[in-house]
């Protein structure tokens, strides 16, 4: 199921272009149906990618390591 | 306030385990996070925790902050259009020039801009870092 349809513009290159319009002309579709088809297909093979998400919480408990407590030392290793 | 700008001291400190200030800066951005407020960071502030990091070799560390970025759980601010960006720099290259009893960063100056002058909308500052309480 989609949303209603909005308009939007992207720069593709000459070559692509071309070959989407011969691919339109072949499947007798429409060129910005196969955008939208490719756009697709891109969402649902990444929709599963692994993107750890992490609470505050749990980030300092599994990934705080010794460091030397340099939070307020910051500026004199980065700028001194 | 719906938007906080977090230091690169506040995140620095969640990864680290010797760190006095790492169970408030994870309090700090538990309590932002469950008020629904937004926790931004600019790309200077990035710069600061990836060279820390980096120079650490903590990769997964880094992944982490890259992961948190493309969870939204941060947002990085961006100027809408290169006017605005080369405002912003104007204003922080002035208070560079104006300050005198201090001597923050570039970094910290740039925080401070995008607060007070309002170019990160209803939004406060969070750091550890005296600079940016006390900048001239």
């Amino acid at each position: 199921m989609h949303n209603a349809m909005k308009k939007t513009q992207v720069y593709l290159y000459q070559d692509q272009i071309a070959r989407l319009k011969h691919l339109a002309m072949i499947e007798q579709t429409s060129y910005a149906e196969l955008v939208r088809k490719a756009v697709s297909e891109y969402l649902k093979t990444n929709q599963n990618r692994k993107t750890e998400r992490l609470n505050w919480v749990e980030t300092s408990q599994k990934l705080a390591v010794p460091m030397g407590g340099i939070s307020q030392r910051m500026d004199e290793e980065l700028y001194q | 306030m719906k938007n906080v700008l977090v230091d690169s001291n506040v995140l620095i400190a969640i990864y680290d385990i010797n760190d006095s200030l790492r169970h408030r800066a994870v309090d700090d951005l538990s309590r932002f996070e469950q008020n629904k407020v937004n926790i931004w960071i600019t790309e200077h502030i990035l710069s600061e925790i990836l060279t820390m990091l980096s120079n650490r070799g903590l990769k997964q560390q880094i992944e982490d902050i890259i992961n948190k970025i493309e969870n939204a759980q941060l947002h990085i601010y961006y100027p809408d259009n290169a006017q605005t960006a080369w405002k912003i720099n104007k204003k922080v290259a002035q208070k560079l020039v104006l300050q005198q009893k201090t001597r923050a960063s570039y970094t910290d100056l740039h925080q401070l801009v995008l607060v007070e002058d309002g170019f990160l909308t209803d939004s406060a500052n969070h750091s550890y870092d005296h600079h940016l309480n006390h900048a001239d």
